[in-house]
């Protein structure tokens, strides 16, 4: 399949790997300095313009089944895990169906996306600050690892992602547990007002009422609060924004072919895996940023889609990156071209474990062994049941609202933290509805009036929670390769190992405990069913727990103090090698509660600012 | 009750009694031509008409919808060779989606080459009932407006009753 090697003439500052969120936003960072960046992505380009998108649409509206990559078919040369390749794990069997090969124990249940965009084409965009107590769990709690940095050296880094992303949230709503909002937010708005609360939501927080719960000996008050999200709402009129230091013109970023669509979320409740009209944030909008930088009538920012990385040479001599190796196909199966591509500094953003794998296979990074290790997730244990009031889910952004009181205490020293979304699609994730219950009630017999009125009863009932639960790094969830294991260009598959600690279990047993009373108090008749059939599912003292993935892919390159414990140091940048930066949720030593993604955008821009600095010290080509 | 004598006419009267939606409704989703195409095509000309005959008795036997519903349920629901067919026109109609007949059907009805479950098109998808059916929209289309979500559909659903 492979013809000859091609070597790219052209030198550029930079060459990055992906072109995801963290890799678009460190070459809008480099570009805004003048900085020429040449982005290579494994994936197709997918067109953002009216019909571009339109055609994403109809591929999601056509899909039988209806997951999170329906939208964005893999292509052969860089295949992608789909939660549809997920299957029980026997002893010793290891899951090669689909893309990954799940040696278990456990499967780990989540995709990503291999396009242009990545997953941010299919995230939620709940977009959520790690909590202070979150980059220190060893010294507070003596589990995982400390962060080299803490919350308040990312500060202004998260204002530079929420404005990136565009995020929607309230700040005086906001409730976090053991957070002092002074220090926390230091007098911050968002840009843009919360979204409106879904009625699920407002009719559960209603409901439970003062309801507290006790955990590890102690009460906690049930609260539920607004989730900060990267979905266009009303602009905030007290925005300060941080670029350009204006207040109060903060402008939401439409579609790239009609700026004046998607400015507002419309409620098309489908945000993950598509937003029709691109209120939801994707990376698309930052690509599109960067390459309207010019140096005269040149993009700075140059964009080589279905190029798939496969090696990083570096100098035996001094570490240093020399060049990437990368294969350019024209379609599907038709023979790819080796190609070189050259810079003064490397950033792999490939995603967590894309990255990780093309570091092991490229033999370098690894003096501290942490490479592709300390894998996690946010293991999703899901509990669903039917309200005695219709609360009309299916319509709005799938989240509005979070339970966050157990995000921080005192237990997690025992268990895991978690958090606690109201889906406000119903039982979608939990039950695959409408469709598997409806087809239920249809092979149940059911038709003509019967049948529309019990979907009417029914499903404008439906409530789920979800509890996100907390993973620390272990060793032993790990990335790694076996040269017996290729995809179609020659190059590893990941190899994913995978146990849901006793940390991990034991929230899942005090979470049905917790469920049941908030469903007690709520008047919600609990319809749950876990299974050892389900292929994500783990036990604890006797009982069952089925989880779901949540796509958190989180810790495989994880930074760290010193080069004996960590892959990167905190600006991102190799401990072995110094020109190669390692960028993405991989980069996180421990994530709390939050969804990763706002902390792994504030972290590229932290790099990029280190990477900059690099490339102005060092003008010579000889970086 | 009085039952037309077009075959595609006399689909969509018994695609309304088996659905429980009204025949305009029916005929707005847009799709009505292209369902009845589809199960031609897929239980055969000669089964589609036996079925549109069994619904037809059915309709001929009852004064009014209650009857009607009484009698689909005897003659078509409970029908070894008709129940299926009708299940497939009711998910057709709420889901847009065909379902691929049982096995024990076909291997006594025969079966064709794209008997396959799929979604019939984007537009069928667009166009499924189940999502009105309690006061919602298709995901991914017909989207409700911003901050509509935040309280309950303009559009009155009855819920309270269970059947
Ligand atoms: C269903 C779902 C919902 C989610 N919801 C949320 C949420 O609400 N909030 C949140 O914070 N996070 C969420 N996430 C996680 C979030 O999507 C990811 O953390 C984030 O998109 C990762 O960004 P990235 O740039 O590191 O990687 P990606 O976005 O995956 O981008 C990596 C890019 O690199 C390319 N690439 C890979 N290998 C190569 C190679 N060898 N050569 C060249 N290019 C390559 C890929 O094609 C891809 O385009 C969700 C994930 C899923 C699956
Ligand atoms: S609710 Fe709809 S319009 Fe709003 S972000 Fe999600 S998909 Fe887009």
């Amino acid at each position: 399949m492979m013809k000859e090697l091609i070597p790219t003439t052209e030198e550029y500052d930079a060459v990055i790997v992906g072109a995801g969120a963290s890799g678009a936003i460190v070459a809008l960072e480099l570009a805004r300095k003048g900085k020429r960046v040449l982005v290579l992505e494994a994936g197709r380009s997918i067109r953002d313009d009216e019909d571009g998108w339109r055609s994403v649409v109809d591929t999601f509206h056509g899909a039988l089944a209806k997951v999170p990559n329906s939208p964005y078919p893999p292509t052969a040369m860089a295949p992608q895990p789909d939660v549809l390749q997920l299957a029980p794990i026997k002893k010793g069997v290891p899951n090669s169906l689909g893309y990954f090969v799940q040696k278990g124990p456990q499967n780990f249940g989540s995709d990503y996306t291999r396009s242009k965009g990545g997953t941010t084409m299919h995230w939620l965009a709940c977009a959520l600050r790690m909590l202070p107590n979150d980059f220190r769990m060893r010294s507070m709690y003596g589990v995982g690892v400390d962060w080299p940095i803490g919350y308040d050296e990312l500060r202004k880094d998260y204002e530079s992602a929420e404005r990136e992303i565009g995020v929607s949230g309230d700040v005086g709503e906001y409730w976090l547990p053991g957070v002092d909002p002074k220090t926390y937010w230091e007098g911050y708005t968002y840009p843009m007002k919360k979204m409106p609360d879904s009625y699920v939501a407002k009719r559960l927080a209603a409901r439970i009422g003062d309801l507290k719960v006790d955990v590890g000996g102690k009460d906690y008050k049930i609260r539920v609060t607004p989730t900060p999200q990267g979905r266009n709402g009303m602009p905030n009129p007290d925005y300060v924004d941080p670029l350009s230091g204006k207040k109060g013109d903060y402008s939401p970023t439409g579609t790239q072919s009609d700026p004046l669509r998607g400015e507002r979320c419309q409620g098309n409740s489908s945000c993950a895996p598509i937003c029709p009209v691109q209120a939801k944030y994707s990376a698309h909008r930052t690509l599109n940023r960067a390459q309207a930088l010019k140096k005269g009538p040149v993009s700075l920012v140059t964009i080589e889609c279905q190029s798939v990385a496969t090696f990083i040479q570096t100098s035996k001599d001094n570490g240093r990156v020399q060049y990437i190796e990368y294969m350019a196909y024209a379609q599907d199966g038709a023979p790819a071209r080796k190609k070189r591509a050259k810079g003064r500094v490397y950033i792999i953003a490939a995603h967590a474990v894309e990255t990780a794998k093309l570091m092991l296979l490229s033999d370098i990074g690894n003096h501290s062994d942490q490479l592709g290790r300390n894998l996690m997730d946010h293991p999703t244990m899901l509990t669903w049941g039917l309200m005695d009031e219709p609360v009309w889910p299916f319509r709005g952004p799938g989240q509005t609202n979070a339970i966050p009181t157990f995000r921080d205490g005192p237990f997690r020293s025992e268990m895991a933290a978690f958090v606690l979304p109201i889906d406000n699609w119903g039982w979608i994730w939990s039950a695959f509805a409408p469709d598997v219950p409806f087809a239920q009630l249809v092979g149940q017999g059911m038709f003509g009036s019967a049948l529309r009125q019990k979907v009417a009863h029914d499903f404008s009932r439906q409530v789920t929670l979800q509890f996100e639960i907390e993973q620390v790094g272990e060793a032993y969830n790990r990335v790694t390769i076996d040269r017996n294991f290729l995809d179609p260009l020659g190059v590893p598959r990941p190899i994913i190992h995978y146990e849901l600690s006793d940390y991990v279990r034991r929230t899942m047993e005090a979470g049905v405990r917790i469920s049941e009373r908030i469903f007690k108090k709520a008047g919600i008749t609990n319809k749950t069913q876990y299974s050892v059939s389900d292929p994500c599912h783990a036990e604890y003292n006797g009982k069952v727990y089925s989880y779901k993935g949540c796509g958190h892919y989180v810790g495989t390159h994880r930074m760290g103090s010193n080069r004996n414990n960590s892959v990167t140091d905190s600006h991102l940048r190799c401990w072995d090698h110094k020109n190669l930066y390692l960028v993405g949720c991989g980069a996180m030593p421990t994530f709390g509660t939050s969804n990763p993604s706002l902390t792994m955008a504030a972290l590229a821009f932290r790099a990029s600012r280190a990477i900059i600095k690099d490339l102005d010290k060092h003008t010579s080509k000889a970086l | 009750m009085d039952y037309p004598s077009d075959p595609a006419e006399q689909f969509l009267a018994a695609s309304a009694a088996l659905t429980a939606f009204e025949v305009v409704e029916l005929q707005g989703t847009g799709m009505s031509e292209s369902y009845w195409n589809l199960l031609l095509g897929r239980v055969g000309s000669a089964i589609a008409g036996e079925f549109l005959s069994a619904c037809g008795s059915a309709f001929a036997k009852s004064r009014n919808a209650k009857e009607l519903e009484a009698a689909l349920g005897k003659r078509v629901m409970n029908d070894p060779k008709y129940g299926p067919i009708a299940q497939r026109i009711i998910t057709l109609w709420y889901m847009g989606t065909w379902s691929a007949m049982p096995s024990a059907w076909s291997d006594t009805y025969g079966s064709c080459m794209n008997d396959v479950s799929q979604v019939v098109s984007p537009k069928a998808y667009r166009e499924g009932l189940v999502w009105p059916a309690f006061g919602t929209h298709p995901q991914a289309a017909k989207p409700m407006g911003y901050g509509s979500w935040s309280y309950p559909p303009l559009v009155k659903v009855n819920t309270d009753a269970e059947p």
